[in-house]
């Protein structure tokens, strides 16, 4: 699955230069937005498809693991980036542990390096997105397949098959549900 | 395998004006300025007590690493090494906070290694025993550089226009 320009980042930061610079080294690959604040963002995040967002944790206001919470509750396709300059630990377990984040990562990063975590985290949307597509045309798949096992009458089919059948349908139709709680 | 140009990037603290210089040396010894701070931009670190000194000050130099990563890349370059040099210990702070602060720094940092050096008031190194290693590794190889594309980087400093200004953020935590 390629990734193309029409993944949307957010960056989120409250020094204007380090936005400008991001911007600059994203806008190639993706189409990039950016705000200054949490509520900035939010602001952002209900106004325009954001596939990736990445935040800084120490910002004013709203700390970048706060504003993770909001948006985990509130667009929670969205793969989740926190960035700091800070070594702080307690920072990383609250993010990790509150914020079910796809990456947490450190200052300095090499810029080729985020341009590809940027990548993954947009093909990690993609197949998240194609995920739950597959589940929810699986769970129509399998009413089909039900109703279909208990009305055929036809000669073709024995019973022993049917009732085969059956069961495999129920078995895909509760793996289906296991895979879609941990998602 | 990157086919940018590497580079080492070089971060010159001048520690008694809480400012500091990052700029480039490339393996032929070409100097290349980038970035330099305002006046004073370090100085807040002296209204905090010992453990928030070292986390503002990681926290401010990361971020002046970072900067530096983004504009060599923009001119087709990699860092392959930093090296953040000091014109002295900082001052008015705890006398264990610029090696905390080293430290620091090369257990967080191994990809690409950092070092941390003093140096003259000045920054003249003109023979590798001049070089004060507190911590991280200067190799042989980084020491050569070092010799060759320090004096040019280091006379810039005097053509403020050949830098690119980043202010202090407003927030001094940020």
């Amino acid at each position: 699955m390629s990734v193309t320009k029409s993944h949307s980042i957010l960056i989120v930061d409250d020094e204007p230069d380090v936005l400008f610079s991001l911007s600059g080294l994203l806008r190639r690959d993706f189409q990039v937005f950016t705000a200054e604040s949490g509520a900035a963002a939010l602001e952002i995040l209900r106004d325009h498809p954001v596939q990736v967002i990445m935040t800084d944790q120490r910002m004013p206001t709203m700390t970048g693991v706060e504003l993770m919470q909001r948006v985990r509750t509130e667009h929670p396709e969205a793969i989740r980036i926190v960035f700091t300059g800070y070594a702080d630990a307690r920072a990383v377990m609250d993010a990790i542990n509150t914020g079910e984040l796809y990456r947490y990562i450190s200052k300095p990063w090499d810029p080729e390096d985020l341009i590809e975590l940027l990548r993954q985290a947009a093909q990690k949307y993609d197949e998240t997105v194609a995920q739950c597509e597959l589940l929810l045309k699986l769970d129509d798949y399998f009413d089909d397949a039900s109703r279909l096992a208990a009305t055929t009458n036809s000669p073709e089919f024995d019973a022993a098959f049917l009732e085969s059948f059956r069961s495999r349908t129920e078995q895909l139709r509760q793996y289906t549900q296991t895979v879609r709680t941990s998602i | 395998m990157s086919d940018r140009q590497k580079a080492i990037l070089v971060v010159l603290i001048t520690t008694r004006e809480f400012r500091w210089h990052a700029g480039a040396i490339t393996a032929d010894g070409l100097a290349v300025p980038l970035l330099r701070s305002d006046q004073a931009n370090l100085h807040h670190y002296t209204e905090l007590e010992s453990d928030e000194q070292v986390s503002f000050l990681r926290h401010r130099l990361a971020g002046v690493l970072q900067r530096g990563c983004d504009r060599l890349f923009a001119r087709h370059m990699k860092a392959n090494h930093f090296l953040l040099i000091a014109d002295g210990r900082f001052v008015e702070a705890d006398p264990a906070i610029t090696q905390r602060l080293a430290d620091h720094f090369v257990q967080w940092m191994i990809n690409p290694p950092i070092t941390y050096i003093i140096a003259n008031p000045d920054f003249e190194i003109h023979s590798a025993d001049q070089i004060k290693v507190i911590a991280g590794t200067c190799l042989p190889e980084v020491t050569t550089v070092l010799q060759t594309g320090l004096p040019g980087l280091v006379k810039q400093i005097a053509t403020p226009e050949s830098w690119e200004l980043i202010t202090r953020p407003k927030n001094p935590d940020s």
